[in-house]
Order: C-alpha cells, then sequence, then structure tokens
C-alpha cells in the first residue's frame, strides 16, 4: 500500500510540472498582451513598458520561466498585483474555507446518495427508482448558479430561514453545500444504485444466497464490493466541486478560492491567477490520490502494478 | 442488469426511441426559436427603456422587461442564437479534431501515443472548466475567445474514447485482413476504422452539446463570456442573480432554457447510446448521462456542475 502511494506520488511530480508549465505558457505565450489588457486599450506605451519591466516579462522567455519554476520550488509564486501581498499567503489564508465548503458538500451528498442509491437498487423498476433517475437527470441538467439563486429565493428572501451570502452567519454553509451537493448526490445514487445491482446479480451472491445467506446479508456483500467505483467517482467529482466552488462561491460571496480566482481575474491579476489555478490543480490532483487509496483500502488487488 | 429477455429489449428500444425524438424537439426548436429570433422578437434585445425597468409582464412584453428595461422574451430569443450554434461549432471542432487525433495515436501506438496521452494527461489535470477560464481569462472575454478555450479542453474526452475504440477495431480479423492486403495507414484509418468509432463518439459528442451549453452560459455568468450587450442566457442569469430582490423572476427563465437545453442534449445522447443493434450496456448509463461535461470524459461540466 505505501510503495503504492509512494509510487503515485511520484507520478504526479512530473504532471504537476507539466500543469505548471502549461499555466505559465498560457499567461506567458498565447497571443494577446496580458499588460494591456490589465492596464486597458488607452494605456500609455511608456506605462506598459514600465510596467512590463516591473513584471519581469521583458527578459528572455527562458530566463523567466527559469525564474518561475526556482519560485516554484521554494514556495513563491509571486507578488499579487491587486492585493501587494504573496500569492502564497493569500491561497493559505482562502484554502480553509474552501476545504470547509468540500467537505461538507461531500458529506451531504454522501449522506444523501447512500440511502438514496441503496433503496433504488433494492426494487429495480420501483416508484423510487424512477423518481431518482428523475431527479438525477434534471440536477444534471440544472447549473448551479441557477439553482443557487432559486435556493436564495425561497430559503433566505422568502422563508428568511438561512442568510443571503458570506461566511460568518450561522447556517451560512447550508446553501452553497446543498447548491454544490444536488448534482453530485444524484449522480452519486445514480451509480451507487447500477453498481449494487450489478454486485448482486454476481454468482458470488447466488452461491451464498443458495447455502442459505439471508437476503440483507448477502446484500451486504455486493455493497463493499460494488463501493469501488463509487469511490473512484468520489474522487473525479471534485474536480465539477472544484469548479463548481468558483461560481458557487461566487453566488455566495464564500471567501475562498474559486471567489479569489475571479477577483483576480476581475483585477487582470496575472500572478494570483496562475497560483489560484495550480492550487485547483493540485487539489484534485491529491483528491483523486487519496480516493484512488481508499479505493487500494477497499481492494489490494488494485496496487499490484 | 438489463433485461435481456425479447418484450424488455423491445421496451428498451421503445425507451430510447422516445429519448432520442425528445431530445432532438427540444433542441430543434431551441434552435429553430434562435433561427426565427429577428422575425419574431417582439422589441429588439438590446433597446432600453429606462422607465420600464423591472416592468411587470403585460401585453407588449410578454415576459416584463430587466433592469435596464429591455424585453426579456427578445433577449432570450437571441441568447438561443449564441448557446447553441456556439456549443454545436464547440463539439464539432473538438469531436473531429479529438477523433482523428485518438485515431492516428490508437493506429501508431508507440512514441506518437504515448506524446498524446501524456498531452491529455495534462490537460486532464485542470478540473471541469478551469483551464477554459484561465485560457479566458488571459485572452480576454469574447466569443471567440470563449469557443478556442472550450476547443482547448475539449478534444480531450474524444481522443481518448477514440483511441480506446481504435484499440478494439483495429485487431478485428478484418482490419487485418484490409492490412495484411497492403491498405496503406491513412485509408485504413478513413475508410475502416473512423466508420466503426463514429458511433460512441457521436454519443459522447450529443452529451458534449449540454456540457458546453452549461459552461458557455458558467463562463458567461463570471463575466467571462460574450460580452454585454449581446444577450446570453448565462449573463442574463447574472443580470437576475444580481436582481433577486427586486426582479425574482429575470432569474427563473435564462436557467430553465440553460437546463432544457442541457436535458434535450442528455436525452439525445442516451437515445444515441443504444440503438436497435447496441446490446446495450445499461450500467454504464448512468455515467455517460453523467460526463456531460464538455465532451472529456470525465465530468467536466460545469461544469458543468458546477
Amino acid at each position: 500500500m505505501s510503495g503504492y502511494l509512494l509510487r503515485r506520488l511520484l507520478g504526479a511530480v512530473p504532471l504537476l510540472l507539466g500543469a505548471a508549465t502549461l499555466v505559465f505558457l498560457l499567461v506567458h505565450l498565447v497571443p494577446g498582451d496580458p499588460v494591456r489588457l490589465m492596464l486597458g486599450a488607452g494605456a500609455r506605451d511608456s506605462d506598459v513598458s514600465e510596467f512590463r519591466n516591473r513584471l519581469g516579462l521583458d527578459r528572455p522567455i527562458g530566463e523567466q520561466y527559469l525564474r518561475f519554476v526556482g519560485g516554484l520550488i521554494r514556495g513563491d509564486l509571486g507578488t499579487s498585483l491587486h492585493y501587494q501581498d504573496p500569492v502564497g499567503a493569500l491561497l493559505r489564508e482562502r484554502l480553509p474555507s474552501t476545504v470547509r465548503l468540500a467537505a461538507a458538500t461531500l458529506l451531504v451528498a454522501l449522506l444523501a446518495a447512500v440511502p438514496a442509491g441503496l433503496l433504488a437498487a433494492v426494487r429495480p423498476g420501483g416508484w423510487w427508482d424512477r423518481l431518482s433517475t428523475a431527479i438525477a437527470s434534471l440536477a444534471l441538467a440544472m447549473p448551479s448558479f441557477w439553482l443557487g439563486p432559486l435556493l436564495v429565493l425561497l430559503f433566505s428572501i422568502r422563508l428568511r430561514w438561512l442568510p443571503v451570502s458570506g461566511s460568518e452567519a450561522p447556517g451560512a454553509l447550508v446553501l452553497p453545500a446543498a447548491t454544490l451537493a444536488f448534482p453530485i448526490a444524484s449522480l452519486l445514487a445514480r451509480l451507487l444504485c447500477v453498481s449494487v445491482r450489478d454486485q448482486a446479480a454476481a454468482a458470488y451472491v447466488t452461491a451464498a444466497r443458495a447455502r442459505g445467506l439471508g437476503r440483507a446479508s448477502a446484500l451486504l456483500h455486493a455493497v463493499r464490493n460494488a463501493i469501488g467505483p463509487v469511490v473512484t467517482m468520489v474522487g473525479l467529482q471534485t474536480g465539477s466541486l472544484l469548479t463548481g466552488a468558483i461560481l458557487t462561491e461566487t453566488i455566495f460571496a464564500w471567501p475562498g478560492l474559486g471567489r479569489l480566482l475571479v477577483r483576480a481575474i476581475t483585477y487582470r491579476d496575472y500572478p494570483l491567477v496562475e497560483g489560484c489555478v495550480l492550487a485547483f490543480a493540485i487539489i484534485y490532483m491529491l483528491a483523486n490520490l487519496a480516493c484512488d487509496a481508499v479505493r487500494v483500502a477497499l481492494d489490494p488487488r488494485l496496487a499490484r502494478p | 442488469m438489463s433485461d435481456t429477455t425479447a418484450p424488455g429489449r423491445a421496451a428498451t428500444r421503445r425507451r430510447r426511441r422516445t429519448s432520442l425524438t425528445t431530445g432532438a424537439l427540444i433542441l430543434g426548436f431551441l434552435l429553430a426559436a434562435g433561427v426565427a429570433a429577428p422575425w419574431m422578437v417582439p422589441h429588439p434585445p438590446d433597446e432600453q427603456d429606462l422607465s420600464r425597468r423591472f416592468a411587470m409582464p403585460d401585453g407588449a412584453h410578454p415576459l416584463g422587461c430587466d433592469d435596464l428595461g429591455r424585453d426579456v422574451l427578445s433577449r432570450l430569443l437571441y441568447g438561443a442564437r449564441i448557446s447553441l450554434p456556439l456549443a454545436i461549432v464547440v463539439v464539432g471542432l473538438s469531436a473531429g479534431l479529438g477523433t482523428l487525433l485518438g485515431g492516428l495515436a490508437g493506429l501508431a501506438g508507440g512514441a506518437v501515443d504515448a506524446a498524446l496521452m501524456a498531452a491529455a494527461d495534462l490537460l486532464l489535470a485542470f478540473p471541469g472548466i478551469l483551464l477554459a477560464v484561465a485560457i479566458v481569462a488571459v485572452r480576454g472575454p469574447g466569443l471567440a475567445n470563449v469557443a478556442v478555450a472550450l476547443c482547448v479542453i475539449g478534444w480531450v474526452g474524444y481522443a481518448r474514447l477514440a483511441r480506446g475504440e481504435t484499440l478494439r477495431v483495429a485487431r478485428e480479423p478484418f482490419v487485418e485482413a484490409a492490412r495484411a492486403a497492403g491498405t496503406g495507414p491513412a485509408r485504413l484509418l478513413g475508410r475502416h476504422i473512423l466508420p466503426l468509432v463514429a458511433r460512441p463518439v457521436a454519443v459522447q459528442a450529443a452529451l458534449g452539446v449540454g456540457g458546453v451549453v452549461m459552461a458557455e452560459a458558467g463562463l458567461s455568468f463570471l463575466g467571462l463570456g460574450v460580452p454585454p450587450p449581446t444577450a446570453t442566457w448565462g449573463g442574463m442569469l447574472r443580470d437576475g442573480a444580481q436582481n433577486l430582490l427586486d426582479a425574482p423572476r429575470l432569474a427563473v427563465a435564462p436557467g430553465a432554457l440553460i437546463a432544457l437545453a442541457v436535458l434535450g442534449a442528455q436525452m439525445l445522447g442516451n437515445g444515441l447510446g443504444a440503438g436497435p443493434e447496441s446490446t446495450g450496456a445499461e450500467g454504464t448509463d448512468g455515467r455517460t448521462g453523467a460526463g456531460a461535461g464538455p465532451g472529456r470524459g470525465r465530468r467536466g461540466g460545469e461544469g458543468v456542475a458546477a
């Protein structure tokens, strides 16, 4: 297990370097002048060249790249142009809020998905199975930036049960987490349902039943084997959770990484944009690694190279 | 878990045909509404009348007016001219490029395959539409930049799918026979392999249309899409969300149209997913339905979720 994890972690290093290089090239080589965009179309040429000099953008591209990678290795992501603070410090400050939102979302999604998926799996074609399928289609079609405002309208403006936005007030976590959790829960419930049904039809369950094992105990065996794909999907869903966070944090004025990225884009703060994008990519990689580790813990055969 | 009895298969076929027809009708209706918009709209979509700010629906403005006194119905219809055509162009380009590259990688193997898969893995290291957000952030908002950004992240899913399918098809006896008969790689790919890869790609493309509609709306919602005053559903939803206290109804209609378009694409994809000749691996349906990201194979839609 530890050998497997070490192998995966080492494998992530070149990918991370590649991702960092891609982000660097994006800001430095994509056609279009970020400094002109930053200063506006009416900026004077002298101002543009002074700003380029300040950002080091007038140096040869190779030198800029080496400085960027060197800084990255030392944990120095540069200084934010808007906040005038180190990018790393800004990311560290906002990270806990995003992690709190993501953890609450996953918790809500799993608490809803596991009973819903199992209930649908027990009676294929039953009313709950059909209803949950319909809800899943709807949930996946509904943009979070529509669901969020609708929930605010109902629970904050009409019923006045929950705060409209922010993170300080009690209950502030509920609406953002519910908005993000709805599509994820629907997806996980469907996957669990299909996965349990596939396992329940397997020969080993039939054999166990033939030997007199009760229906519930047999189902438990099936569930244990059905969890694997669900765990993988949780890892993949952290991707939609993170990008969802960009939109959801914007809707609910949640002080996390997503909102920081949107601010950075609005202020054309490119060092901060680079830092946020890289932070998201790293979190995504680590989340998938963690999910693979859980899968290997559940089924050690997967660790064999 | 699929019902393999003859009546069961017939029922599955019927369900899929219904899904296909309904999905095609929904998307066709939205496309037609967009095409006919210039002749149908009661008012020019950008015509402001500040005396009618947040006006309630009436005979002249069937869905009322927005925060600048513009007619909501006209803007919704004009929004259909952006969302779906953009999604179709992006999916067409991504699917075409992705299938060609994936097919080449699968057939060539070796260094070409390794390089392509490394590029795909690199792009997949960025969750969902994050890379598209970054690209638009650097290049600036605008229709062309949004299309480029969504194509850059879009081709990967199709390439991986086409590569896998090519590897499968290339082992078939008829391909080996063609190769033995001296057929060159270009002809082998174009005539013998890609036609068979087209079907799964079409399914993913149909689902991908929904993903791109959602992604474009998400970018517009963040202010990174097509800039105002052009009417887009995502931009209208953003305005609606900002005016929830004054006129909550402004947020309802554009969101409902985005959801309808995504639902239509999902139904089209699920309907295409298993035609009569398919053995119908129903177990994967939940996953394909969910993979409605912009053709990324793993869900990226807001996307997609978002």
